[in-house]
């Protein structure tokens, strides 16, 4: 009842001055290529930050108290500070001290420090909760510590820390409509400009928010559903 | 082909005369500048930029898209070499950027629902009737009601033209401070929900000239595009370009127009 009472001014306004298959018509071609930026932006943010999460992780649990030390301070500094305001100081303010990176690789960069700083506590997390028993049984194998992380510690991590890192995941495809405001051509930046333009907000915004759920929906979290099959096969858990 | 006019160049100059474009930064605020389908200028300011790029010899350009706010951060992190989106010449912003010399002369007004139920013309009566007084952040109008004597908690402030009226629209804000060309655009659009008005019922002192931004690091560029508008300002292709977007002759700066006048004084 509530649901309806709130759906229905939406659907009307939806239904008001344009049709909206009129609109669809005339603006999906701009908001699909909106979207294929979008798609590209959370791609390259998404394998910096599974990399930059890996490495990171492992560094926290490293014995090396300087390279603990290391890790911890990223993960604070990326953590602990406002996204928005990360992507700003790269684009506006990395160029007056002479490094000067394009809107889109800006963006990625934003999001990959961001993301990978949380991605790292959830592979340290993951790495810590492999069963004591596997550490101690891959010691009684007399494997080397780098061998008993590569063999039998790792792969394990895999199925833990899956489910949370797709969850991440589709947090990033989401936080990268904030590139919009470091002039990459998304699909929030297309949307605003067709705003602008038109004043259709409704039509609008409403495609955009479809958009994104169709691409997490369909497309995202198909792939990471996957990625956890294939990785509970590997060690012998599907 | 440009060369020549360049004796001594600056980096936006060294730039252009490797034949690279000119990058020309804007935000959305029609009429005065905002992308069209595939980030073409469109708007007086670029249209008329153009004109005087041609005459200096400069036809090759690029654009880039920006929030209003970030417009003066944006071309020191040297994103783009120009600020075509229309920006008056204020001693705030002098401080920070160069302006070229005047390319017109504007006032601002208030958009206000139709029938103006609060009676509100200025910065004076905001105060009287307690009004929520909506503008962009970054706009001249911010520094303008804060120098008249509008209490913070009255203004809201937004991320540029379309969400003045989106606020409008909401009813989040009773009237809407703009320039009077944004004001008139808002209210072609509005089906006549809104009126804007007499921009002569605004303090006098809040009229102001707009010049275009450049980088305080680039001086020669300076001279040779105040040089190339000289020859142009008010032409027939000067006028024919910026037409279509409303801009007349009333709108051309007048004969005592100083950029130095106005970054002393505005």
């Amino acid at each position: 009842m509530a649901l309806r009472s709130c759906l229905i001014p939406f659907l009307q306004q939806l239904g008001d001055d344009v049709s909206y298959w009129g609109f669809f018509v005339e603006y999906a071609p701009k908001m699909a290529s909106g979207a294929m930026t979008t798609a590209m932006v959370m791609g390259c943010s998404a394998l910096l930050a599974a990399v930059i999460s890996l490495i990171f992780g492992l560094m926290r649990l490293s014995q090396n108290w300087g390279v603990q030390a290391a890790a911890t301070v990223y993960i604070e500094f990326f953590r602990g500070t406002s996204l928005l305001v990360q992507l700003y100081w790269i684009y506006y303010v990395l160029p007056l001290m002479g490094l000067t990176l394009s809107p889109f690789m800006s963006g990625v960069l934003a999001l990959g420090l961001n993301f990978g700083a949380y991605g790292a506590e959830i592979v340290r997390g993951g790495v810590q909760s492999v069963p004591r028993g596997q550490w101690e049984a891959a010691l009684a194998l007399n494997m080397s510590p780098a061998q008993r992380m590569r063999r039998i510690i790792v792969p394990q991590t895999f199925t833990l820390i899956l489910p949370p890192m797709a969850n991440l995941t589709v947090e990033l495809l989401k936080a990268t409509a904030l590139v919009a405001l470091i002039t990459v051509v998304d699909l929030m930046f297309v949307a605003k400009q067709i705003n602008a333009t038109t004043w259709l907000s409704a039509q609008v915004f409403g495609t955009a928010l479809i958009i994104y759920y169709i691409m997490a929906r369909f497309a995202l979290i198909p792939f990471l559903r996957w990625l956890e099959v294939l990785a509970a096969r590997k060690v012998g858990k599907a | 082909m440009s060369s020549a006019f360049f004796a001594q160049a600056d980096e936006l100059s060294d730039r252009i005369n490797a034949g690279e474009p000119i990058r020309l930064g804007f935000a959305t605020a029609i009429p005065w500048a905002y992308p069209g389908d595939n980030g073409e200028p469109l708007g007086f300011v670029n249209a008329l930029t153009l004109v005087v790029l041609e005459e200096m010899g400069i036809t090759n350009y690029e654009t880039s898209v920006n929030e209003w706010a970030g417009l003066i951060p944006g071309l020191q992190a040297k994103r783009y070499d120009i600020i075509t989106g229309g920006m008056y010449i204020l001693k705030s912003r002098c401080e920070n950027i160069n302006f070229s010399d005047p390319i017109g002369l504007f006032g601002d007004a208030m958009l206000v629902p139709a029938g103006n139920p609060k009676g509100i013309h200025n910065y004076q009566d905001v105060i009287k009737t307690s009004a929520t007084l909506v503008t962009g952040a970054g706009f001249n109008t911010v520094e303008a009601a804060k120098k008249e004597g509008v209490p913070e908690s009255q203004m809201m402030l937004v991320a540029g033209e379309v969400e003045i009226l989106a606020a409008m629209n909401a009813g989040r804000a009773d009237a809407a401070v703009q320039t009077f060309f944004g004001a008139k655009e808002h209210v072609d659009k509005s089906n006549g929900k809104f009126e804007v008005t007499d921009p002569a019922d605004m303090p006098d002192w809040t009229k102001n000239w707009v010049g275009i931004g450049m980088r305080k690091s680039d001086p020669e560029f300076l001279a040779a595009f105040n040089e190339a508008m000289a020859k142009v300002i008010g032409g027939q292709k000067w006028m024919a370009a910026t037409a279509p977007y409303g801009y007349t002759e009333f709108q051309l700066p007048g004969e005592d127009a100083s950029t130095a006048f106005a970054c002393a004084n505005r």
